[in-house]
């Protein structure tokens, strides 16, 4: 081998614990870009390969009567793709003894050739239910008890329980996890259907568009569907055009994957600054080394060439560990994604172009990063290079000496003083890694502080929707006698739209009427100002609806259209709220031209002392007196419940963030553990004549340990005042991505006190550890050391 | 004799905190082929900064450095490192060789950079020169497990390995016993004798040392030169 290569390459084998330190610098960098990498392709590829196999609907339309509409007529139009009549019904399911949530029922026309919205069969059979039983989408296995052949209660109509068995389990990945909404989902037969329910089937058209057009165009044929139907005489209730091809719970895919894209951008700018300053330490170190290769007759760019090399080298030994690790990572990650969102992972090898670009990334990322200390350290002259003796020429005194610190402190300032630039940028690292650590405790913070706002914004415990509005005695009667209960206020309510343009492309929107000056629900206003009882047709609306209607105005006036009845209302207010489509409007305005009956379509109940246990039995009382009435009922969630729903949704992300905000800040000590020990070993001599002179190893590590509590000390103020504007971006990122509204910014004590110790720790056994080595050996070869 | 080395109003300041320090100082001298120079003076007289000159690793902050009829100091960093391999060989006073490598590598180090030795001739050139200077046996040993002494020799070997015309040694006993010593003096008045330039810095007594001149600094000035010993420089002294 060329003797110049040679020499690199013992450099490498025998400098053992740089080279290691070095490795692992990159192999952070590249793990961390490289998961993310492999985790996206899978999870973006995966989900969608899982939702669109399903060939998810593009509308659907619900009347009453579709017994005009010919189907076989219907799916030959040139616009569409395909269509069937899917029943659906929203009803009740006891999932543990005395636990109820919502569940879907879907009529399936034919369990055996699926024209859109297709579900996959688990287990051996393929076929549909035996009549009279349902299959249950295997997610809902995670939130109930519901077994094979089980027989769980179903509350449906009018109050009548029916207890259906379960003959399997299915797969559905167009529906929303159950873990994430709490609902389940079972599919039956049409006949089924309309006996447990009551229900007339057929009423649910869905269908495909040819060519995927957009959302724009497919308003645009439904548009002239709508027309059609018209002039056949079929009236339609309701119209909705969900964000094509786009899975319910997409956004939190794209939370977990940001969160992983960052924490694998900042793995890679930690692993390329802990490189940058390995490989600069090491030319620093070899300078000398450099100078007698120029003086024996290497050219500059023979010596370039020579390093680069070695950077070269140690790419390839970083890549070909993180590559496997990245891979089997971003596998695991994407499982993990999997596992929240109810798919499965698909992919059983990953594109090649992903292995090229992670090979490619192994030999740039060290040359890239080590190119500023390459062409620095290669420059230097051989003059300047043989009169190296490890001693910088230092500014005058600053006046340190006359400061009234011991000697050791006066040594441990200067010698920090002294190395200004590298401990600068030590400090940065440890700062960043503070200020990420820190921003992670603070958005937390920021994420439970709107969940404590939604909670206080509601001053009810339990919320009791009705399927369908009923006069108001009847509503009441069931719990004339149940306690502890300090209140009830009724609501009337519906679905409806607010119409921007002729056909709306969301879910509709819920209605809610109630008293303008109600105690029990105080929102959070974002704009505007909530409901007056000026006795004028105002609504006020979430920040989801604001998001829909693009170029919403305060003081617009808009067409209300609450099923098919329609009221110009003034918009007066955005409120903040964590949840679906809501539109705020006065009871009085509401009943007076929507429901003239007054009819009450949801209950709210306030405990009376809101402690957890008289909730749990307010909430146990409310499900009692439910099973002798035959009121219809589509819900019965606490706020503790629906807290557990926000909770959870978010949880997962909340874990990520600290976990990102840990990785940092021990990838960020790490960095100083590496700079801190090329330090330590370019003063092997000065600690030789430290020792000579009488410094026992104490003394010594009490030097370095006090270094490195000053380099931590300032490098937590640093990340302090880095965390403040960070957190602020972070916390207005998350909202808009988790409720399409920018948290705001809260501060976490905890997390102050736990970023300073844990950071003070790092830094702490960041700088004893190095020094450990060089303590314990001999003071003559420390001496010697050059 | 043909003057290889020529120095002409040579002056070199450094800068020290707010001050200037001339280091040298209107320096005129002139080395001819074959000779065996001894640069003497005590600490501070200049006499690195000098050698400095002869090699290239320094530039004069006034007057030019003729070396081989070649302006040194108005080539470029690369080409005078190329220049310096190939015309100069320097031995240090901490020997310098590369610590990762075995002694037979540090001498191709040499050859592969400086490409002057054939390829096919670079393992005879290493295995002649280690025998030379009476190192034979360590070539495939790293430095750290040879003595001073042994280091020494292995690094006028690879100042040599590319047959330079001039050798160029900064205090190349300063580190060594006597007896050491005397061994490798021995070994330049081998290669002053094959016709090599040989300049060596020393604040070594002189005494029973043999040199065709000594140039004695002062304050970065020439004080004196000795164009002729008493001694006769090309009869060896017994180790």
């Amino acid at each position: 081998m060329n003797t110049p290569f040679k020499k690199i390459m013992n450099d490498i084998r025998l400098n053992y614990t740089r080279t290691g330190l070095v490795v692992l610098g990159l192999i952070l960098g590249l793990v961390g870009a490289g998961s993310v990498a492999v985790s996206y392709t899978i999870a973006t590829r995966d989900l969608n390969e899982n939702f669109l196999r399903t060939k998810p609907f593009h509308v659907e339309i619900t009347s009453g009567n579709f017994e005009e509409l010919s189907l076989d007529t219907f799916r030959k139009k040139e616009a569409i793709e395909s269509a069937e009549f899917r029943d659906l019904s929203r009803e009740r399911i006891e999932v543990f003894p005395g636990k109820w949530v919502k569940v879907s029922l879907h009529g399936v026309e034919d369990f055996n050739e699926f024209h859109l919205a297709e579900i996959f069969f688990e287990g051996e059979e393929k076929h549909g239910p035996i009549p009279g039983t349902m299959f249950i989408e295997r997610d809902g296995q995670k939130i109930s008890d519901i077994t094979l052949h089980g027989t769980p209660a179903l509350r449906v109509g009018n109050g009548q329980y029916k207890k259906v068995p379960v003959s399997g389990f299915v797969f559905d990945p167009a529906q929303s996890p159950a873990t994430q909404d709490e609902y389940i989902n079972a599919y039956v037969d049409k006949k089924t259907f309309r006996e447990i329910t009551g229900k007339k089937s057929n009423n649910r058209l869905i269908y495909r568009v040819k060519n995927g057009p957009g959302k724009a165009g497919i308003e645009n044929i439904t548009l002239e569907i709508l027309a059609e139907f018209e002039k056949a005489g079929i009236i339609v209730d309701k119209v909705i055009i969900p964000q094509p091809e786009t899975h319910p719970h997409q956004w939190q895919m794209n939370t977990l994957l940001t969160l992983e894209g960052s924490i694998g951008f900042l793995a890679l700018l930690m692993g390329s600054v802990m490189v940058w300053q390995l490989i600069s330490a090491t030319l620093t170190q070899q300078t000398r080394q450099i100078g007698i290769l120029k003086a024996i007759g290497a050219t500059r760019r023979q010596v370039f060439t020579m390093y680069l090399f070695k950077v070269i080298i140690l790419g390839v030994i970083a890549g070909l560990i993180s590559i496997p690790l990245a891979v089997k990572i971003g596998y695991a990650f994407a499982g993990f994604v999997a596992i929240q969102l109810n798919f499965d992972i698909l992919t059983t090898s990953l594109p090649g172009y992903l292995y090229v670009w992670m090979g490619a990334a192994a030999l740039i990322l060290p040359v890239v990063t080590s190119l500023p200390a390459l062409l620095k350290g290669t420059r230097v002259s051989a003059w300047e290079a043989t009169n190296d003796y490890g001693i910088q020429p230092t500014d005058p005194e600053a006046g340190i000496s006359k400061l009234p610190f011991s000697s050791q402190v006066t040594l441990a300032v200067r010698d920090i003083l002294i190395r200004k630039k590298k401990l600068a940028l030590i400090v940065i690292m440890i700062g960043l890694g503070a200020a990420i650590f820190n921003t992670g405790f603070n958005v937390r913070q920021s994420i439970r502080d709107m969940l404590n706002k939604q909670g206080e914004a509601l001053n009810y415990d339990v919320q009791l929707t009705l399927s369908n509005p009923v006069p108001l005695q009847q509503a009441l009667a069931p719990f004339s006698d149940i306690r502890p209960l300090k209140k009830i206020e009724a609501r009337g309510g519906a679905t409806g739209v607010l119409q921007t343009s002729q056909v709306e492309t969301t879910a509709e929107a819920t209605v809610f009427a109630l008293p303008w000056d109600t105690d029990l629900f105080r929102p959070e206003i974002i704009k505007g100002r909530w409901l007056q009882g000026n006795g004028q047709p105002e609504v006020v609306i979430n920040q989801k609806v604001l998001d829909t209607f693009e170029g919403a105005l305060i003081g617009q006036f808009y067409p209300l259209n609450v099923e098919g009845k329609i009221l110009n209302v003034k918009l007066v207010g955005v409120i903040k709220e964590f949840g679906l489509e809501r539109i705020y409007v006065d009871e009085e305005i509401f009943n007076r031209s929507f429901n003239p009956g007054n009819l009450v379509k949801s209950l709210m109940f306030v405990a009376e002392s809101n402690t957890r246990k008289e909730v749990a039995t307010l909430e146990k009382e409310i499900e009692g007196a439910l099973t002798s009435s035959v009121i219809s009922i589509a819900n019965v969630e606490s706020q503790a419940g629906r807290m557990k729903i926000l909770y959870d949704h978010l949880n997962v992300i909340l874990m990520m963030l600290l976990s990102m905000a840990i990785l940092v800040l021990i990838v960020a000590s790490l960095g100083m553990a590496s700079a801190m020990g090329i330090m330590i070993i370019e003063r092997t001599r000065e600690i030789g004549v430290l020792r000579a002179i009488g410094a026992t190893p104490r003394v010594i590590y009490s030097l370095f340990v006090m270094e490195g509590t000053i380099i931590s000390t300032a490098g937590v103020i640093l990340g302090f005042f880095l965390s403040w504007p960070l957190s602020v971006v972070a916390s207005a990122f998350f909202g808009v991505l988790i409720m399409d509204y920018p948290f705001g910014y809260s501060f976490s004590f905890p997390g102050v006190i736990i970023t300073g110790i844990v950071t003070l720790v790092l830094g702490l056994l960041a700088s004893y550890l190095p020094a450990y080595k060089v303590v314990k050996g001999n003071t003559r070869e420390a001496l010697l050391y050059e | 004799m043909k003057p290889i080395i020529q120095l002409q109003n040579v002056s070199k300041s450094f800068r020290a905190g707010q001050r200037y320090f001339n280091a040298l100082e209107q320096v005129n001298l002139t080395i001819n082929e074959g000779e065996f120079v001894a640069i003497v003076g005590s600490s501070g007289s200049g006499k690195s900064t000098l050698l400095n000159m002869f090699t290239g690793i320094d530039h004069p902050t006034k007057g030019t450095v003729t070396i081989n009829d070649a302006d040194i100091h108005a080539l470029n960093e690369s080409k005078l490192a190329r220049w310096r391999g190939e015309n100069v060989g320097i031995v240090f006073q901490f020997f310098q060789l590369i610590p990762t490598l075995s002694i037979a590598d540090n001498l191709f180090l040499a050859m592969d950079f400086v490409k002057v030795i054939p390829k096919k001739d670079r393992k005879q050139r290493m295995e002649l020169l280690l025998e030379q200077v009476g190192i034979a046996d360590h070539a495939d040993k790293l430095p750290s497990a040879l003595s001073g002494g042994e280091q020494q020799r292995a690094a006028i070997a690879r100042a040599l390995v590319n047959d330079p015309p001039i050798l160029v040694a900064d205090e190349p006993t300063g580190n060594l016993d006597s007896k050491t010593a005397r061994a490798i003096w021995n070994l330049f008045y081998d290669f002053s004798a094959s016709g090599k330039t040989i300049l060596i810095v020393t604040h070594e007594k002189l005494d029973g040392l043999k040199f065709d001149r000594v140039v004695s600094l002062k304050d970065g000035k020439i004080h004196s030169t000795h164009t002729h010993l008493t001694v006769d420089v090309h009869k060896k002294e017994p180790v």
